[in-house]
């Protein structure tokens, strides 16, 4: 060993070179609990806001108290225990992350600022095996992510600082010793250590340094840095070295030497004897950074799309820029079919040697490496030199060989995607460049990568397929609100024809983008009663399309098959496949194909349990493929649609018996009036004769004989009018009448047949009334005639009118029987009859009550009741005088 | 001269009774059952009033109405519609009769209207 390398050795030179390395480092005496400092790093210094001789030679607590203001400050206590630790147990001791604030100078306002540490406590030992110091290093753990690798940095540096620190302690005393065991200590430290002199010479070299320079360090020693290397004297990197040794500041550079093809990183140290320099390797970190960077760059592309091949393509284009020159991608899709992304170096010539290289040996089974097998075994692989011995067993495939050559290939890996225990895909990484052959490391590398990229794609699928519930969520809804709005349609009309057709609209396009109803006509055949499309047009091409191929009901498939079966058809996924079987010919192909199915339900449509018919749903542009979901929604709507056509057929029957009632009874109420007719002629003949002659006995008889005809006569017409009222059709003539001419007439007719009553007209009112007279009086008629009916112990009838704004009012008032409250909302009703407590009843009061009500309320009037039984009872009804006046003429109301 | 009264009506019944209720009352009945009745109609042979049924069978009375109102040699002849369809009333006055009577009626009734037109029998 030199002179020179002895006099670096000095205490000096070790007091220099440790305050100026960049950690944070505290030297103290074990005196506890003072603690005095007796070394502290320019790193310590500076991160603490302290300045060294401010602080050399006084305790640590004394420096560094707790901050008065936090009332939960440890750091005192905490630290005093770990250093107690370290002092007791002999070994290093690491602190948890503290908070443990540092006083501000009074220059920069005083008080404290707050601090989080990371503090590692490690004994220095003598010859005897004393601790001698205590060295106390921090790092400031603001941020997190760095504060393991600062951590790391941390303890392998206190580690060799201790090592060296006790070593050059040694050698104070026992120089020679010391000197040998310090050079091998240094020559063991895995960095590189070189130390030059003011004149740039190579003071001392250790082993590593020697190695990464590539001179062997005895050509190196006593040289300089300038004759060693003449040309790179004006390199940035000598730049800095000199500016180092002149300003006399640590430095840290990182640079790639070309030569040596590694990152390394130096930490140059000047000193007053000239200029240490730490040289680490520091490839490996770079190319962890490197892939930490390929590997977020990745992660922002995968979390960009959930367009999974877009996003495959892009990580496939990064993976041809960091790994490989050729990157082929496959995953396992839901049909469980694999879909291919490849992506190449930029070569064209030989793009298309390795796509045929894919194509042709894709199935080969006995393949000991690849895709296929990957996918089955789930395990990543690796060639990392692809040569004569691993192209062996493919020998036989001459073609494969002859390509592999071609392309180059010089490495290869392949790893599986894997996502919650299932393979899902695979991505392979060639390599065609002489520099990269893929390690190990390389293969852990990707498979990482794969981790993460399979964990995407998984979670693009879920999200895909939330998604997908999503919409089948809001599908359902929308066939819920169909189905719902379409039951409504169908309830609310009996024209079923209309019905079907605003069925048919309501579901395109939110169901259906073609939605059909067919059934089966009288003749045979089958008939399309609705059709609806988005787009015009294409109801056009589906009408042609019937024309070229009228619906053969014996089909395999479709409506015919349907009615034929009773069950439904459901097609999720018509493909181009399907149209080619079903086109008959080239024409209707390509109509098949211009409408452009994509999905479609056929559902039956019955009537008392025979099919009659179908409702077709079709989606085509929309391009939504109906689900299990949607078939049983549209079975439901077939469902009630028949129950509907069901009831359409009930009630046609229903109004067909009504219309054939109603004929029978107009008819036979006509044919019964023609001999009452002539009865009655011959009967008030036979009267007038009976008169002349003076057969009182004949005329009397002959007399009640008229009034049982003209009794039968009202019924006759009672019952046509009924009749005519439940079919709607009760006929009125309308034209406008002066209304107490009318009562004037009516009341003196009745008057003439009262033989014992009084009827008293009480009051005017100068109304017109539009409507038909005729009914209005037989209303009035009816209200008398019940009167003098049911008040048989008295004599007087009173006819009470009057008028305001907007009513006449008649009350029809007799002071007979009367009748209970409980009858007034029902003796309007058809049939109905009132019952006195002997139940006696009254006859014909119901059916006159009715007829009359109805003629009323066809009036746009009212007409009810007031009665006390045993007093009399009141009947009013009332007609409006402003009405629309209609032009003269029958009407029905 | 007696007054002569055709009465034109599909049924029988009618016929009879109408024949013994205005021969009671001194008129000159002329009947007829099928409403073939214009070949007849010639002077001096043309009745005082002409009872018509609207619904003939085989024939409308109506139209028939409308035809021998248009003949000058008919046209003053009353007529008088009679239907079982008492809603008649307005049509037939709308096609020229000069008044309706619904089925059944009083004898008073007929007698009236056929006095307001020839008054005398």
């Amino acid at each position: 060993m030199s002179k020179d390398t002895q006099e670096i050795l000095s205490l000096q030179a070790v007091r220099s070179i440790f305050e100026s390395v960049p950690g944070l480092y505290l030297i103290l005496k074990p005196n506890a609990p003072t603690f005095t400092i007796v070394a502290v790093s320019d790193a310590y210094v500076q991160a603490t806001m302290t300045k060294r001789e401010e602080i050399l030679g006084k305790s640590l607590f004394e420096v560094f108290p707790d901050n008065p203001d936090d009332p939960n400050a440890t750091g005192v206590k905490n630290l005093t225990t770990s250093l107690l630790t370290v002092l007791k147990q002999q070994q290093p001791h690491k602190m948890a992350i503290q908070k443990y604030d540092i006083r501000k100078p009074k220059k920069e306002g005083g008080g404290f600022e707050v601090r989080y540490w990371s503090p590692l406590n490690s004994p220095v030992f003598d010859e005897k095996g004393n601790i001698s110091y205590l060295i106390h290093s921090v790092v400031d753990v603001t941020q997190l992510v760095q504060a393991e690798k600062r951590e790391k940095a941390a303890e392998k540096k206190v580690t060799e600082l201790q090592l060296l620190y006790s070593e050059l302690l040694l050698a104070q005393k026992q120089l020679q010793e010391s000197e040998q065991r310090l050079t091998n200590m240094l020559e063991s430290v895995t960095d590189g250590f070189v130390s030059y002199d003011k004149d740039w010479r190579y003071v001392y070299v250790n082993e590593k340094a020697a190695e990464m320079s590539g001179t062997k360090k005895e050509d190196l020693i006593g040289k300089t840095l300038f004759e060693l290397y003449p040309n790179r004297i004006d390199t940035p990197l000598f730049q800095e070295y000199r500016r180092v040794m002149s300003e006399g500041k640590p430095k840290q550079l990182e640079y790639f030497s070309p030569g040596a093809k590694r990152w390394i990183r130096t930490n140059l140290y000047p000193s007053s004897q000239g200029m240490t320099s730490f040289i680490t390797d520091i490839t490996d970190r770079k190319q962890a950074e490197e892939r930490q960077n390929f590997l977020e760059e990745i992660s922002s592309k995968l979390v960009k799309s959930f367009d999974n091949a877009v996003t495959l393509q892009e990580i496939g284009k990064l993976i041809i820029t960091y790994l490989a020159d050729y990157c082929r991608i496959v995953v396992i899709d839901d049909t469980n079919r694999i879909r291919e992304i490849s992506v190449n170096h930029t070569d064209p010539t030989k793009v298309s040697l390795v796509r045929s290289l894919y194509d042709n040996y894709k199935d080969l089974s006995d393949m000991a490496y690849g895709i296929p097998r990957i996918l089955k075994t789930g395990k990543p692989e690796i060639i990392k030199k692809i040569d004569k011995k691993i192209l062996a067993p493919v020998k036989k495939y001459t073609t494969l060989l002859k390509t592999v050559k071609q392309i180059g290939l010089k490495s290869y890996m392949g790893v599986p995607l894997i996502a919650r225990g299932k393979i899902i895909g695979a991505i392979t990484f060639s390599s065609v460049s002489e520099h990269r052959y893929y390690t190990k490391q390389d293969l852990k590398f990707v498979e990482e990568l794969a981790h993460r990229i399979a964990l995407v794609l998984d979670n693009v699928r879920l999200f895909g397929e939330a998604q997908g519930e999503i919409k089948e969520r809001k599908q359902a809804e929308l066939n819920l609100k169909y189905l719902a709005e379409a039951s409504k349609m169908l309830s609310s009309s009996l024209d079923y024809k209309t019905t079907l057709s605003n069925i048919a609209k309501l579901a395109v396009p939110k169901i259906a983008d073609w939605c059909a109803v067919d059934l089966l006509n009288g003749k045979g055949g089958l008939e399309q009663v609705a059709v609806a499309h988005k787009d015009p047009q294409k109801v056009r091409w589906a009408k042609e399309l019937r024309k070229i191929d009228p619906p053969d009901l014996n089909a395999p498939t479709g409506i015919p098959h349907v009615i034929r079966t009773g069950k439904s058809e459901y097609y999720p996924v018509i493909t181009d496949k399907t149209l080619v079987q079903i086109a008959k010919n080239k024409k209707q192909l390509k109509l098949l194909r211009d409408i452009g199915f994509t999905s479609a339900i056929v559902a039956p449509l019955c009537r008392e349990g025979r099919c009659i018919g179908g409702i077709t749903f079709v989606t085509t542009e929309t391009k939504r493929h109906f689900t299990e979901a949607d078939l049983r929604m549209a079975e439901e709507l077939a469902n009630r649609a028949s129950i509907a056509l069901e009831n359409a057929g009930l009630y046609q029957a229903s109004q067909d018996a009504i219309m054939l009632r109603d004929n029978f009874i107009s008819v036979a109420s006509h044919e019964l009036k023609t001999p009452i007719t002539s009865v009655k002629i011959f009967t008030q003949v036979m009267q007038e004769h009976s008169k002349q002659i003076g057969d009182l006995k004949a005329l009397n008889n002959l007399t009640k004989m008229n009034k049982q005809l003209d009794k039968m006569t009202e019924l006759i017409y009672n019952m046509l009018n009924i009749s005519k009222i439940q079919a709607g059709r009760l006929e009125f003539s309308q034209k406008l009448f002066a209304f107490d001419t009318l009562v004037k007439e009516i009341v003196d007719v009745l008057q003439q047949g009262a033989v014992k009553h009084k009827i008293v007209i009480d009051g005017h009112t100068n109304s017109t009334i539009y409507g038909d007279e005729d009914r209005i009086g037989q209303v009035l008629s009816n209200l008398i005639a019940n009167a003098l009916k049911y008040s048989p112990k008295s004599d007087e009838i009173i006819v009470h009118l009057s008028s305001d704004d907007n009513d006449v009012t008649v009350c029809v008032e007799d002071f007979g029987i009367g009748m209970a409250k409980e009858h007034f909302d029902h003796i309007f009703e058809r049939f109905y009859r009132v019952f006195d407590t002997t139940d006696k009843t009254f006859p014909g009061l119901g059916i006159g009550l009715y007829i009359s009500s109805e003629i009323i309320h066809r009036h746009h009037g009212k007409l009810w009741v007031e009665s006390t039984t045993g007093k009399g009872s009141k009947f009013y009804f009332s007609l409006p005088l402003k009405r629309d006046k209609k032009p003269n003429g029958i009407q029905i109301l | 001269m007696n007054k002569k009264i055709l009465v034109v009506d599909d049924d029988e019944g009618i016929l009879e009774a109408i024949e013994a209720l205005l021969e009671s009352e001194g008129y000159e009945v002329t009947l007829n059952a099928n409403g073939e009745i214009l070949e007849n109609l010639r002077v001096p042979y043309l009745p005082d009033v002409i009872l018509l049924d609207v619904l003939l069978s085989g024939k409308d009375g109506r139209e028939l109405c409308r035809v021998l109102k248009k003949q000058e040699t008919t046209k003053h002849i009353p007529i008088i519609m009679i239907s079982a369809h008492p809603s008649a009333d307005d049509s037939v006055k709308a096609i020229g009769a000069d008044a309706f009577l619904a089925k059944p009626f009083e004898r008073t009734e007929l007698l009236t209207l056929i006095g307001k037109y020839i008054g005398e029998k």
